[in-house]
């Protein structure tokens, strides 16, 4: 059932479309309204072994305006690649990282630290663990399990 | 005729085998037997099973030819063979899982003939026909022999929790496990992390969690039933769980081949990304969903028709900026019924699914206001279809059209990524010729539909167009057109006149080059022209926006152990009417340029193979503006070298010892401030593996 047009629903409508202040002063202005970090197992964490090839983190952007996006990916604070990319209203920008380093076992952080527009709300930092057994010998150890 | 012979002397004048056909020279006849023991596929719990077969025609065998294998291995010396009847009895217990047997032989006139070979399983338990748990236990030990940055006092108000900690001990135990029996699966996948540091003086102990996360999936399968339990997948429909990736539950019913039905339940909850979580369970503070779904195919052919039911509610369906998904729509309760059908034809070159779905929600259950409720719906449809030939080579095509409305009070508990109030469509064609890969589309929505008289009614439609080749051998270009165009049809006069209404055009063309596994090579540029349509006063800010930018990378194989791989982006941002505050204090609108530099290099170098390597990725960035609001420089780097001693230290698993500095300096021209950190770190990585 709809209900009257009233205080909740503008709430609403702000919460969808606002960065900080009311609706009226910010459709125009663009800013991030949506950040998603995962990686490619849908989540904001995975565990890797030593060496692994190819893992990505992606980003699911959305903006309340028209623009070009431009910020940086970094992993443990330390830059990994820029990211300038045009948007579109209410659609959803999808990004990746560039290859994610493991070559050191341990837990690594993963952000996207944005230039332009500034989030008003803090970014996700995902998390992924690099395991000290090899690629290679873990590809054979998951054969021989199979 | 059958005759049972023994392997010495041909017994009762069996037939002489058939001269071979022609034909059949080059493919072997094969060599009949009978009553083989085990039986082939049988389960055992026997360790020594008696292993025979019995030769079906012994005349067309030469007994001096026969050979028999166990797993490879020629075990003929220990066969015995009498009336026919080959035997071997293991002198040594078997390995559990699957063993072959193999026996070989030629005919009396030396012509092989084709092995016989089956197989059979010896269980390692009564209960199961496979079982086993490994588990891989990975520990990182790290101390800082300098640490980055000097610890802040006591009174600076700087959190000690940030600092980098002397040590820092962290811990991963994967585990994996199999239960099998005939067409029961039960299956184990987890992991365990534990992160300890130490930090000096006030917190000697880190005050984060210590397990860090801990994630499993546990899955029970009996055809047609699936159970998993623990960090489960979940896709279904698109308004409602498309790909849910969440800790929790599900159980699936797949009778579609059979009588064509498809049942779903899942019960999730969030909060599982990140944060200590070892337990499955329903507390408060989670965002809980819980589900379910009906699939039917009302005909003999599965793909013709599909009808898809699904509901869902969840409770508390949102997620707290930081976690992982940071500024989504939340709220207190909701629910979500939804109503789908897909359907391919042809072969599946032509498919429609269709989907309608109708929420309520409430964002605050102690208020007096009630639910929410509204709908969405979508059609999509999409088919390949060859187009002929052209110069001897097929083009084909592959169309996908779509057309979607959210209603402004739509909220779907399931996905939190649904933007309410937008209808439109889009169409994207695929046209493949040859190397020619041509991409077109075109898309229009309009949001803020509702009656809403603050906001303005957008309208934002794209073009684009993709044309790349694939020659083989010779870089692969691709070039990118892109028309973005943003209007408003209502505008609340606060917005002004044309106060949204914008152009964004991108031009993008890439290139990369594979020169064999030793050097590949990339590069793109691409230009972005934002025009502004609003009329840009004293008072506005904005106005149009050129950006240009060109990145190159490549990765280089000097050797077989060393790998090279640099990345350079370059970035300006003209921006034609900014607002710039002068010293004075007066606002006056100038074209401001900002440049950014950003460089990244990474080196693998394998100094003594698998036994010492080194390790370096660095990067710098650099940005800069005309009107000086902007200067700063960042460097930053790790070089480790790792040294694999093996079980040098105690004989079990392996060891490896690492030295590894970081690097990290930031100048900030406008800010005045110049930071500059080296730490240097010694570690000890363990890998001590648990199999049962």
């Amino acid at each position: 059932m709809r209900t009257p047009r009233a205080a909740p629903a503008l709430l609403l409508a702000a919460l969808l479309l606002v960065a900080a202040s009311g609706p009226a002063a910010a459709l125009a202005a663009f800013a991030v309204t949506r950040v998603e970090l995962v990686f490619p197992n849908g989540r904001g964490e995975i565990t890797v072994p030593l060496r692994y090839p190819q893992l990505r983190a992606f980003g699911m952007l959305r903006f309340s305006a028209v623009g070009v996006v431009r910020a940086t990916w970094k992993v443990d604070g330390r830059i990994l690649g820029p990211v300038v990319e045009p948007t579109v209203f209410n659609e959803d920008l999808i990004v990746a990282t560039p290859e994610l380093p493991t070559f050191e076992p341990g837990l690594h952080k993963v952000t996207l630290e944005f230039t332009d527009p500034k989030p008003a709300f803090k970014v996700p930092t995902i998390t992924y663990f690099v395991t000290a057994e090899d690629y290679e010998d873990f590809k054979r150890r998951m054969e021989k399990l199979k | 005729m059958t005759c049972l012979v023994a392997f010495a002397a041909v017994e009762c004048g069996a037939q002489a085998p058939a001269a071979p056909a022609p034909a059949a020279a080059a493919e072997p006849q094969p060599l009949a037997v009978a009553a083989q023991t085990p039986e082939p596929g049988k389960l055992l719990l026997e360790r020594r099973p008696l292993i025979a077969a019995t030769l079906a025609d012994p005349a067309g065998v030469d007994p001096k030819t026969l050979t028999v294998e166990v797993d490879g291995v020629d075990v003929t010396l220990l066969v015995k063979v009498e009336a026919g009847r080959i035997t071997y009895a293991p002198p040594a217990d078997l390995a559990h899982g699957e063993r072959t047997i193999k026996i070989s032989a030629a005919g009396p006139g030396g012509v092989a003939l084709a092995p016989v070979e089956w197989k059979f399983k010896i269980r390692r338990f009564a209960a199961f026909e496979e079982a086993s748990l490994s588990g891989e236990l990975s520990s990182t030990f790290e101390h800082a022999l300098r640490k980055p940055k000097k610890e802040p006092s006591d009174a600076s108000g700087v959190s000690k929790k940030t600092e980098t900690p002397v040590n820092n001990f962290q811990n991963n135990l994967s585990v994996r496990g199999l239960l099998k029996e005939g067409d029961f699966t039960a299956r184990l996948d987890s992991n365990i992390r534990y992160n300890d540091e130490f930090r000096p003086r006030a917190r000697p102990k880190s005050e984060n969690d210590k397990l860090d996360i801990a994630n499993y999936l546990i899955g029970v399968e009996r055809n047609p039933l699936l159970f998993e339990l623990g960090d489960v997948s979940i896709q279904e429909g698109f308004f409602g769980a498309p790909s849910l990736s969440r800790r929790g539950m599900h159980l699936k019913l797949d009778e579609m081949q059979n009588i064509g039905v498809s049942l779903h339940g899942f019960a999730t909850r969030y909060e599982t990304t990140t944060g200590h979580d070892p337990f499955f369970g329903v507390e408060d503070g989670d965002s809980v969903l819980v589900g379910g779904a009906l699939i039917v195919a009302p005909f003999q052919d599965r793909e013709i028709l599909k009808l898809h039911a699904l509901n869902v509610r969840g409770h508390r369906f949102s997620s707290a900026p930081g976690s992982n998904v940071g500024g989504i729509v939340s709220g207190e309760r909701g629910e979500l019924t939804s109503f789908g059908t897909s359907s391919a034809f042809l072969g599946g070159q032509l498919k429609l699914s269709t989907e309608v779905a109708f929420s309520e929600f409430d964002q605050n259950t102690l208020d007096d206001i009630r639910e929410q409720a509204d709908k969405a719906y979508r059609a999509r449809l999409e088919g390949t279809q060859g187009l002929g030939m052209l110069l001897e080579a097929p083009v084909t095509t592959l169309a996908a059209f779509e057309y979607s409305y959210v209603g402004f009070e739509f909220r779907s508990p399931a996905n939190p990524g649904i933007q309410p109030d937008r209808r439109g469509w889009a169409f994207k064609d695929d046209t493949t010729w040859k190397i020619v890969t041509l991409s077109w589309g075109y898309s229009t929505f309009e949001d803020n539909t509702d009656l809403l008289v603050l906001l303005p009614r957008v309208r934002s439609r794209t073009w684009e167009a993709a044309l790349g080749l694939t020659p083989a051998e010779l870089p692969s270009p691709v070039f990118t057109y892109k028309r973005q165009i943003q209007r408003s049809y209502y505008e609340p006069e606060t917005f002004g006149e044309k106060g949204i209404d914008n152009i964004q055009t991108t031009y993008d063309l890439r290139v990369a080059w594979g020169l064999g596994e030793s050097l590949s090579v990339n590069w793109g540029a691409s230009l972005i022209v934002f025009d502004d349509k609003r009329l840009i006063t004293s008072t506005t800010t904005g106005g149009d926006v050129y950006t240009w930018q060109t990145q190159a990378g490549l990765t280089l194989k000097p050797l077989k152990t060393l790998s090279v791989s640099p990345n350079y982006n370059y970035t300006l941002v003209d921006e034609k009417t900014k607002t710039v505050v002068l010293d004075s204090g007066a606002t006056i609108h100038d074209r401001v340029r900002t440049e950014a530099h950003t460089a990244t290099l990474t080196l693998v170098q394998e100094l003594i193979p698998k036994i010492l390597n080194l390790d370096v990725q660095a990067s710098g960035a650099s940005s800069a503006s005309s009107d000086d609001s902007v200067d700063n420089q960042t460097y930053s780097g790790v070089a480790r070298l790792t040294w694999n001693v093996g079980s040098l230290f105690w004989d079990y698993g392996k060891q490896a010892l690492s030295l590894r500095t970081n690097f990290n300096r930031v100048v900030d021209h406008v800010a005045r401030r110049d930071t500059n950190e080296v730490g240097i770190f010694l570690i000890l990585d363990l890998l001590s593996p648990y199999n049962l």
